[in-house]
């Protein structure tokens, strides 16, 4: 008896089975669980394949989008539509990155535990930080270019402008026809958040950032600057001759000799460090959306590739809401209050849900010393050269850096232009990049102007 | 009069989802939370009273020794010897190792057989040949050694009835009540679904479960029994089943799928108890073997001959409005032919002929093409293998075997390969290959720890869901939590039996136990991790829970085994009280 009593402890290996079989199920269960339930045939969530529950709203509640069964409906202004497309998302599936697909499961309300279960079948509200009224005017200002535009309060991390161009009316899809427009070329493509892009001058920021802690003697140079300079047998020209120059008067004219001759004196090593330290070359996450990293390649010392790299051109490639970013790091004394675009989920009953999106997270960029003579350099650029243009001479603190990123297959530059307002009730940084338009400062800079115009300040 | 009545509650259902459709909102936001809780609470009762209790042993008798050692005989069938896993222990060197069986007849006396020892036994100073069937108070010599069988004083019978009975610490009537509680929360849930669908069975299935499960403690308490945990397990278990099916009738089933599942669990309820009856008395039940092989290897014969196919498997018998699944019935009786008493485990090839009925048994499922079938069958005969032999080398073989025969039938049996090929890769081909798994893991995910509502779900659309991929169906609409404690109650039900084990009357009760619930619970396995794409998709029901009424009967009846190994104080119907008459010819010493 005893004998056959202790043969039947083997049935117990089944037991342990049952147990080891289930514990992978329930670890890719915490794992994946909410992909499983994005997959489009979930009838808790999805119609037809097209979500079912949930909506999207603006900072000030205005409606943005609201699904339910059947039955889609976005914001009623046809330019909201066209200018929130990218941060919205789109009902098929086609912009990865908009909220209604990369936190779909927000929006059905998911959670492991209450699973998609909703009490009153509508779903959560996904509170976005955009202002609908910004992007309008972005939209408006990028006026049918390809292109994209953010601003975000540097305290709270807040995103108030996000728009991507070229975009298309939610209400209607893009035939395949229309896809194959170069109008609509990379229309599904959020540039904010997936896209790089050559710098250009603004790449200059990461050259002084790296200069001013490495090169002991950079505030007592002077730079000489005949229009022209030649390195390795070939010439980098400059936009103007900028003359005998110091350091402030180089970045605020964008002088590309002097810059030229400082990333021939750091290194190519150096440069990537400071790319990769200044955030450009991470992919960080603004409100859990990865963001496309940069790239920086290190060029030999003594080439002019190396040069070129430091003037933002060469293999270098950044990503906008990146380049934001490192500007609020430099806004707030080296310190980046990483964006984010979603303030909150509001539950049923208008019951607020979860901290995930309401707290915020920072990320050190640079030393505070280094920040604080960056700032200056930056607000120098502005009152030297800049608040004769448009009227930023009327924000306060105004500051930044313009760019033009020349393009190898011969097409227009892209126009750039960055920077911040050094103003504690006004704490917003700011990019915009027009693609192939031609000068930053003719064809960004205006669009900046539009934005901080209609945010009243 | 009846349908007008069902009208008109249906009408009222319907305005109130139309007007006050909060109310039944918060009837499923509460029922939801209510309904795993419950479960939980349940099943710990179940699982306190199983497994808190000491097992006190049963006592038949004495060995008394010459050297004064006393050991006591505390099953129906003893192996006496020097091992250490004897059950008399004799550690003489000149006893064998596996020395003699002692086995209890019905008659009150005892039939001590010789296992071919060395040094023999001998009774009346005449050496035994093969056995002597000996009396309390007789002295016997083994291997030389005298050693005196004596029965119980009068007082030592009163210690036996003095052992603690099961009901004590845990209220059977209150784990009654909570399970009557789970059935209206299950039944209110399900009314409030759909109600343009609501039909009086729905409520009125829940009922007459209700009533059943009370009828059936009631017949216990009449037989004063008070261990019922483990048909309280299956009651769980059915009410979750009885939601799955009642859910399809819900969404717009016919009434059929409930009054079949209802019928199957009453008579199954019924084979449980005639079996369990049959099972009380060692030799009846000993000699039922030959019959039951015959059985299963007829009912497979007979879906051969009269089945048709349905799913690519020929396990269908259709008679007089009834569908039947013979290989149900055949896996009841394969493991009751499997079993056997300890004599035959000595005896030379005692698994010879279990082979040739499991080759049989495999030769007739290939035919029919139930793969599901086959592979349970085969886990079945490898287990009872073990037991029977406990020789690791040969069930390896086995083993070793069995993976070349699978792996030439996957190449003959295209379709079996393309389960293969989709295994771990559900999400690779979501709508193709993974099609039913992705769906489940979708559905389960969507109904996080507490469930959408029963009857509220959508995989019970897919083809199958209430079989095959019945445990998605059960974690969409209940919850992970109710899933879990389906999962658990069947692997207390083998636990249990692996405890029963050891205090076991016969090992023809141990084996058949174990291997019965060895076979849910391997069933359990298939379709729990084939639907989450843990393994390969057989599919194969999850026992008392997927929609079958073959299925449901053939689990009732599996029951019986662990009630009849269960030797705990007035525990199980299934095991007779012996202690109540004071044997006639009782020689005391």
């Amino acid at each position: 008896m005893r004998k056959i009593a202790m043969r039947t402890s083997a049935c117990l290996l089944l037991v342990l089975f049952m147990i080891g079989g289930f514990g992978i199920y329930l670890f890719r269960y915490i794992l994946e669980g909410d992909r499983w339930v994005t997959f489009q045939v979930n009838r808790h969530a999805y119609s037809d394949a097209i979500l079912s529950v949930g909506k999207v709203v603006d900072c000030n509640g205005q409606l943005l989008a609201s699904m339910s069964k059947g039955q889609q409906t976005f914001s009623s202004s046809e330019l909201t539509r066209l200018s929130t497309l990218h941060a919205v998302g789109d009902i098929h599936g086609n912009i990865g990155t908009g909220v209604m697909n990369y936190h779909a499961t927000d929006m059905m309300g998911y959670s492991r535990i209450g699973g998609v279960y909703s009490h009153t079948g509508r779903g959560n509200t996904i509170q976005l930080s955009i202002d609908a009224k910004l992007n309008n005017a972005a939209y408006t200002a990028l006026a049918g270019r390809k292109g994209a535009v953010i601003a975000y309060n540097y305290r709270t991390g807040e995103v108030l402008c996000m728009v991507s161009t070229p975009s298309y009316d939610a209400y209607y899809p893009l035939s395949p026809e229309q896809l194959e427009w170069s109008y609509y070329d990379g229309v599904y493509i959020n540039r904010c958040i997936s896209s790089t892009f050559t710098p250009g001058s603004i790449f200059k920021i990461v050259t002084l950032t790296a200069a001013i802690e490495n090169i002991p003697e950079l505030f007592d140079m002077t730079f000489c600057c005949e229009g022209h300079t030649v390195i390795a047998n070939e010439v980098i020209t400059c936009s103007s001759v900028h003359g005998y120059c110091d350091i402030y008067d180089a970045f605020a004219g964008s002088c590309n000799v002097a810059f030229a001759e400082i990333a021939q004196m750091l290194s190519g090593e150096i440069l990537y460090e400071y790319a990769l330290k200044l955030g450009l070359l991470e992919s960080f996450k603004v409100s859990d959306i990865p963001v496309a990293a940069g790239s920086f390649i290190i060029a030999a010392g003594g080439s002019v590739d190396l040069s070129w790299s430091g003037i933002g051109q060469y293999e270098d490639l950044v990503n906008p809401l990146a380049m934001t970013r490192l500007m609020a790091a430099i806004a707030n004394k080296g310190v980046a209050v990483n964006p984010r675009l979603i303030t909150g989920i509001i539950g049923e009953y208008g019951m607020p849900k979860g901290l995930k999106y309401r707290t915020t997270s920072n990320k050190r960029l640079m030393a505070s010393e280094t920040a604080v003579i960056m700032a200056k350099m930056l607000r120098y650029n502005a009152t030297s050269v800049y608040n004769g243009y448009y009227s930023f001479a009327e924000y306060p603190g105004f500051s930044g850096k313009s760019g033009t990123a020349e393009m190898k297959d011969g097409k227009d530059p892209h126009g750039w232009f960055t920077g911040f307002l050094a103003d504690i009730d006004n704490p917003i940084a700011f990019t915009v990049i027009v693609e192939n338009s031609g000068w930053g400062m003719q064809q960004a800079a205006p669009i900046v102007d539009i934005i901080l115009g209609e945010m009243n300040i | 009069m009846f349908f007008s009545l069902q009208e008109i509650v249906k009408q009222e259902l319907i305005l109130l989802d139309g007007e006050h459709s909060e109310i039944l909102r918060w009837v499923t936001s509460v029922s939801r939370i209510l309904i795993p809780v419950v479960s939980v609470f349940i099943l710990s009762r179940i699982a306190y009273s199983l497994f808190k209790s000491k097992q006190v042993p049963e006592c038949w008798g004495y060995f008394n020794l010459a050297n004064g050692l006393h050991i006591p005989i505390s099953h129906w069938e003893n192996l006496i010897g020097r091992a250490r896993n004897c059950d008399v222990i004799m550690n003489f060197p000149t006893v064998s190792r596996n020395h003699a069986i002692l086995m209890r007849q019905e008659d009150e006396r005892w039939l001590l057989i010789d296992l071919a020892s060395k040094t023999g036994i001998s009774f009346m100073d005449k050496k035994v040949k093969d056995s002597v069937v000996i009396d309390y108070g007789d002295v016997i010599t083994i291997g030389g050694i005298e050693a005196q069988l004596v029965g119980l004083t009068l007082e030592e019978k009163q210690r036996q009835e003095a052992r603690e009975v099961p009901g004590r610490e845990v209220n059977p009537a209150l784990t009654m009540y909570l399970l009557t509680v789970l059935n209206i929360l299950l039944g209110a849930q399900l009314c409030f679904a759909h109600p343009a669908n609501f039909t009086f069975l729905i409520p009125f299935g829940f009922l007459i479960a209700i009533v059943i499960f009370w009828g059936y403690s009631i017949l216990m308490k009449i037989l004063r029994r008070s261990g019922f945990e483990i048909e309280q397990l299956a009651f769980y278990l059915t009410s979750i089943g009885l939601s799955v099916v009642t859910g399809s009738l819900a969404n717009g089933a016919a009434v059929t799928v409930v009054t079949k599942t209802l019928l199957a669990f009453v008579i199954g309820l019924l084979m449980f108890l005639v079996l369990g009856w049959l099972l009380r008395d060692l030799k009846r039940a000993n000699s039922m073997r030959w019959p039951m092989a015959v059985l299963a290897l007829g009912l497979l014969l007979f879906s051969i001959v009269a089945g048709r196919v349905v799913n690519g498997a020929k396990n269908w018998v259709y008679i007089g409005g009834f569908s039947i699944q013979p290989s149900e019935f055949a896996k009841l009786c394969f493991v009751y032919a499997g079993t056997a008493t300890l004599d035959r485990l000595f005896a030379k090839r005692n698994l010879l002929m279990y082979m040739i009925l499991t080759v049989a048994i495999a030769g007739a499922l290939a035919y029919t093409s139930d793969f599901g079938a086959a592979i349970i069958f085969f886990m079945c005969f490898l287990i009872v293998a073990f037991m029977r032999s406990g020789d690791i080398a040969t069930i390896s073989l086995i083993i070793l075997a069995a993976f070349v025969g699978g792996l030439l039938l996957i190449r003959f049996k295209p379709y079996i390969a393309y389960r293969f090929s989709s295994w771990r890769h559900a999400w690779d081909l979501p709508h193709d290959g993974g099609f039913q798994q992705a769906r489940t893991m979708s559905a389960a995910a969507s109904g996080g720890l507490f469930g959408v509502g029963a009857g509220r779900g959508w995989l019970r659309n897919i083809v199958a869901a209430d079989t095959d991929l019945v445990f998605g169906v059960v974690v969409e609409e209940l919850g992970l939590i109710v899933g879990i404690c389906c999962i658990i109650s069947l692997l207390i039900l083998l636990i249990f039996s692996v405890r029963s084990a050891t205090h076991g009357r016969s090992t023809f009760y141990i084996i058949a136990a174990t291997a019965a619930m060895s076979m849910l619970v391997f069933q359990m396995i298939l379709n729990v991790l084939g639907s989450l794409d843990i393994l390969p998709l057989t599919g194969v029901t999850f026992p008392f829970i997927s929609n079958g009424g073959s299925s449901l009967l053939v689990c009732y009846s599996m029951l019986a085994f662990p009630k009849a190994a269960d030797t705990r104080r007035l525990a199980s119907f299934a095991t007779r009280r012996e202690f109540f008459y004071i044997p006639q010819r009782r020689k005391t010493v």
